[in-house]
């Protein structure tokens, strides 16, 4: 009997020596929720994406909305039928600008920090749930400071970023200009189908 | 008896040095107390009161005077009007503005004046001519007596007098308004005689129209009677061609005649005007109106004219007077006169003084309008954009009038261009390169001899005879073609592909241009 004690110990010793977690097990690759996050917003390394600028006006009720196209150093905003490329691939940066058939290029100056959203940290948000992050109320002063606010738009409010399996899809925030608060929607979409080329 | 000779020939002396002079020329005279001068977009506004002596009466006035040289200035006169369809009508000036403004909407109206006398107890109807833009709405009198019409070619010319009345006529107008085709009515309400008449029937033809006839059913979209209940003046589209019996509805006209056999004659997207073709050199007047004596003829006033008239005539009588008057130099302008406010020293005036206002002012021709009530003369403010009323109005308000003239700045789109049938013309080609640029200006490549297009932003139609125009509208997103217009050669070009503008307000603007300047940092 004592025998067949033994056994069993042996061989539950056995099974628990070979149910023992390893350092090269599941358990331990989990992200941290900061590496989840910073995951979402790897593309724009890449910086290629197609960006729609949806501005609401709540008391007129009236949206508008502009598109941007980014690949890499080069930029397309498109409003209406006003398209412009911005080229940043040398340290003069230029604008094209489309006038009839033609383009007309000049030189441009710009802020050099892009997208308030190129510059999230982890920190600066709360987790909300799975698929979206709130910016933490005592942020907004370096967002405010970041993005360079200055004449009539006094401040940024209420953000969100919107996640899904693999990239940021939507940046929503209040944006306040004078006394009046309107909703802009960033939303983000076809990553990495972009392709931009200069206007000859 | 040589005394009593004598004695007659003193007392005649005597009787006669004592009437007052009938040509009373030589002594009027107008003491300034007060005068202003300024210029509204280069119209040149003189406020004015001060002591008018006559024939020996002196009277306290007021008056304002408008003018502008129409042949040297991209100004013309428009007539006015704000008629509904099928009606004649009674508005304000403001209203026949606001009118102006939809049908002409690359003119600029800058001053009002109110016009021809009218039917104010029942239909508004003008009591003369009343043409717009080459439409004859209303030919006028044929014994007009005292009543004159004024017009107004391209040229700023004017054309007074009385036209003469040529038989209506049908205008058969392209989708451009270029004038496809024009033919003499030869019968109204009755069946051509050959084959070479056309007739046309109105609603007020109760009979049933005979079969075989060759028929086009016209659906108007305006008709306007005269006094009499005739329609001179119709104005619509193909509704039926037939040569079954039919009868007139209302609100329709019927062609006959055998050139309608043809179908590429009159087709959907034609306009059809029937309307009298005026005589007398008003057959190049594009506007014209009517109105009452002429009070300046060749320089000279015309004291014999109302002198003759009966004691009664309102020319004797002192009241508020509106007057147009044409300078040797062509220069057109409008003088209103206030009235039967004696208390604030405004009396107003007969049609002689009238006459040696306009003279003083230098008219060479001037022609007495609608006065009293009716006296109004509007120019815009620059600051409000409304438009002032600057003689004191003597029933409190601005009267409804029938009709009057616009001062109007821009250019004079061409109309009833006359192109050959069928048309053989080849078409230009549509405009290319649309865009608007950093400054809102919009430009356009369009064909260099011959800068006459057509704008159309959203649907709606405007002349052009530049390649550049600053977009001064309100916030909206904006769809934008042009074409060529047509003339007797080449036919009106295809519409260019459409651009969209988007104007936004203020604050999306400066939210836009944040997010555009930020993202080109990448």
């Amino acid at each position: 009997m004592k025998k067949i004690l033994l056994m069993m110990l042996l061989a539950f010793s056995l099974l628990l020596v070979a149910c023992t977690p390893t350092d090269g097990d599941k358990d331990n690759d989990e992200p941290t929720a900061q590496e989840i996050f910073e995951a979402k917003f790897q593309f724009l390394e890449d910086n290629n994406y197609e960006l729609e600028i949806k501005v609401t006006d709540h008391q007129a009720l009236d949206d508008t909305v502009v598109m941007m196209y980014f690949d890499g150093d080069i930029v397309k905003y498109e409003d209406g039928s006003y398209v412009a490329y911005y080229d940043n691939s040398e340290s003069q940066s230029k604008i094209h600008v489309k006038q009839g058939d033609t383009y007309a290029i000049s030189d441009a100056d710009f802020d050099e920090d892009g997208l308030l959203y190129y510059g999230f940290e982890f920190e600066q948000f709360s987790v909300n749930n799975a698929t979206s992050y709130l910016m933490k109320q005592d942020q907004y002063g370096s967002l405010d400071t970041f993005i360079g606010l200055e004449g009539e738009v006094t401040g940024i409010n209420s953000l969100q970023v919107r996640v899904n399996d693999t990239h940021v899809t939507e940046v929503i925030f209040n944006i306040v200009v004078g006394e009046t608060t309107y909703l802009v929607t960033l939303t983000i979409s076809n990553v990495g189908q972009v392709n931009l080329v200069l206007p000859a | 008896m040589k005394k009593i000779m004598i004695a007659i020939f003193l007392s005649m002396m005597l009787i006669l040095s004592f009437t007052p002079s009938v040509h009373g020329a030589n002594d009027f005279r107008f003491d300034i107390e007060n005068s202003e001068r300024r210029y509204v977009q280069g119209i040149e506004h003189i406020k004015r009161n001060g002591i008018l002596t006559y024939n020996e009466q002196s009277f306290s006035q007021y008056y304002n005077y408008i003018g502008v040289n129409i042949k040297t200035t991209d100004y013309s006169l428009v007539a006015s009007d704000n008629y509904r369809n099928f009606e004649w009508g009674m508005s304000n000036m403001r209203a026949h503005i606001a009118t102006a403004q939809q049908r002409f909407p690359h003119l600029e109206f800058v001053a009002a004046v109110n016009g021809d006398f009218y039917d104010i107890n029942n239909t508004g109807r003008a009591s003369h001519t009343h043409v717009v833009n080459f439409e004859v709405k209303h030919r006028g009198l044929n014994n007009p007596g005292g009543r004159n019409a004024i017009g107004f070619t391209d040229d700023g010319d004017m054309v007074y007098g009385n036209p003469t009345f040529l038989g209506q006529h049908l205008n058969i107008l392209n989708e451009y308004k270029e004038l496809k085709m024009r033919m003499k009515i030869d019968r109204i309400n009755q069946l051509p005689q050959n084959d070479l008449e056309i007739a046309i029937f109105h609603q007020t033809y109760a009979n049933e129209i005979p079969a075989d006839y060759d028929k086009v059913v016209i659906k108007a979209s305006d008709l306007k009677s005269d006094a009499g209940g005739n329609i001179n003046y119709s104005k619509g589209q193909l509704e039926l061609r037939t040569t079954d019996a039919v009868t007139v509805e209302e609100k329709t006209f019927v062609l006959v005649g055998k050139a309608f056999q043809d179908e590429d004659l009159i087709i959907e997207s034609d306009t059809i005007l029937v309307q009298e073709l005026l005589g007398n050199g008003f057959e190049n007047a594009r506007n014209v109106i009517g109105g009452g004596w002429q009070v300046v003829k060749d320089g000279v006033v015309q004291h014999d004219v109302f002198n003759s008239l009966p004691s009664g005539d309102m020319a004797h009588f002192r009241h508020p007077r509106t007057a147009l008057g044409q300078k040797a130099d062509g220069t057109i302008f409008f003088i209103v006169v206030d009235g039967r406010d004696p208390l604030a020293g405004k009396y107003g005036v007969k049609y002689s003084e009238l006459g040696e206002l306009m003279k003083l002012h230098g008219a060479v021709n001037a022609f007495n309008l609608d006065g009293g009530g009716s006296s109004t003369m509007l120019l815009r403010n620059d600051a409000t954009g409304e438009y002032d009323a600057l003689n004191s109005l003597s029933d409190g308000t601005i009267r409804s009038v029938s009709n009057g003239w616009l001062f109007a700045r821009g250019d004079i789109e061409p109309a009833f261009i006359e192109i050959p049938y069928p048309d053989t013309r080849t078409a230009f080609e549509a405009p290319s390169g649309l865009y608007v640029d950093n400054d809102g200006i919009f430009h356009f490549t369009g064909h260099s001899e011959h800068m006459e297009y057509i704008l159309m932003i959203n649907g709606r139609e405007t002349y052009l005879t530049k390649e550049t125009l600053p977009m001064l509208m309100a916030p909206g997103q904006y769809e934008i073609q042009v074409r060529i217009k047509g003339n007797s050669e080449y036919a009106t070009s295809p519409f260019s592909e459409s651009i969209t503008y988007n104007i936004h307000q203020n604050d999306v603007r400066v939210i836009l241009d944040l997010f555009r300047n930020l993202a080109q940092g990448k």
